[in-house]
């Protein structure tokens, strides 16, 4: 058995750890973390994103394991982006029996909206090992620009 | 004991998995996005199987607009019971998917008897 380090930080407020779980429940219903809509039509599958800005470019890295890139299709629409794609089910043989289910097959859509400050032509795609990552950068005209300051 | 010495204070996820039968063999499908073939370590102790992708999230510059991915490594651990052949097992990684392979023993497989008229 190991020992387990107490996690109270605050020996002299017990009730700390209640604000802890009052903070934890409260982030099941944190509407921002879950995504709006998945695209017009619901479809059984939304895959998990990220979209990371920095002061160049954003990053979108997307969970796509088992996508062939012939059966990925993306598309940007001004600053809409769009993703899209089915996964092909193994070959069914008719003696296979599935005992446990938890990964999905079919197709999936994913739109979204991206910031008017992304330059479209500069989109770059790749697909390694399941990951989809996207890169945009952002227009030169809204990058943070530094103007140095000569004190005289 | 070899769950605590591979993943020390890293964070795990179980990937979520299909598993079937067909022909004699178990196929067991995982999903491990990210995953490298060479981030793989498959074991087997005893009778436990254990399937652990080591997965390096970077830290990234800038901040998340939107983050639903989790991070971590993935960590599974299945118990093989007497009728699959531990010396015939098969791995494969194709695009963030791992496919094992486990043959059934010849002994637990479906056979057929013919019936010889008298």
């Amino acid at each position: 058995m190991d020992l387990i380090k107490w996690k109270n930080n605050d020996i002299f407020d017990p009730l700390s750890e209640f604000d802890r779980l009052q903070q934890e429940i409260n982030k099941l219903f944190d509407i921002e973390r879950t995504p709006l809509n998945t695209g017009l039509f619901e479809r059984k599958f939304s895959p998990a994103i990220d979209i990371l800005e920095t002061e160049e470019e954003f990053k979108i890295i997307c969970d796509l394991p088992g996508i062939e890139e012939k059966n990925l299709d993306l598309s940007l629409a001004g600053n809409v982006l769009t993703l899209k794609g089915s996964k092909e089910e193994a070959k069914e043989s008719k003696e296979r029996k599935v005992y446990r289910r938890e990964t999905w097959s079919g197709s999936f859509q994913r739109t979204l909206s991206l910031p008017e400050t992304i330059d479209p032509d500069s989109i770059q795609a790749e697909l390694k090992n399941g990951l989809l990552i996207l890169r945009i950068k952002k227009r030169e005209d809204v990058k943070p620009k530094q103007i140095p300051i000569k004190i005289k | 004991m070899e769950r605590k010495r591979l993943t020390k204070d890293r964070n795990c996820l179980v990937p979520l998995s299909t598993i079937s039968e067909d022909q004699g063999k178990v196929i067991v499908q995982m999903e491990m996005p990210g995953i490298d073939k060479d981030d793989l370590t498959i074991k087997i102790e005893g009778d436990q199987l254990n399937i652990y992708g080591k997965r390096d999230t970077p830290e990234e510059k800038g901040h998340y607009i939107i983050r639903e991915r989790s991070t971590g490594d993935f960590l599974k651990t299945y118990t093989l019971d007497d009728t699959v052949d531990k010396e015939k097992i098969e791995a494969s990684m194709d695009k963030g998917i791992l496919t094992l392979t486990l043959n059934l023993k010849e002994s637990v497989k479906p056979r057929k008897i013919q019936v010889k008229t008298g």
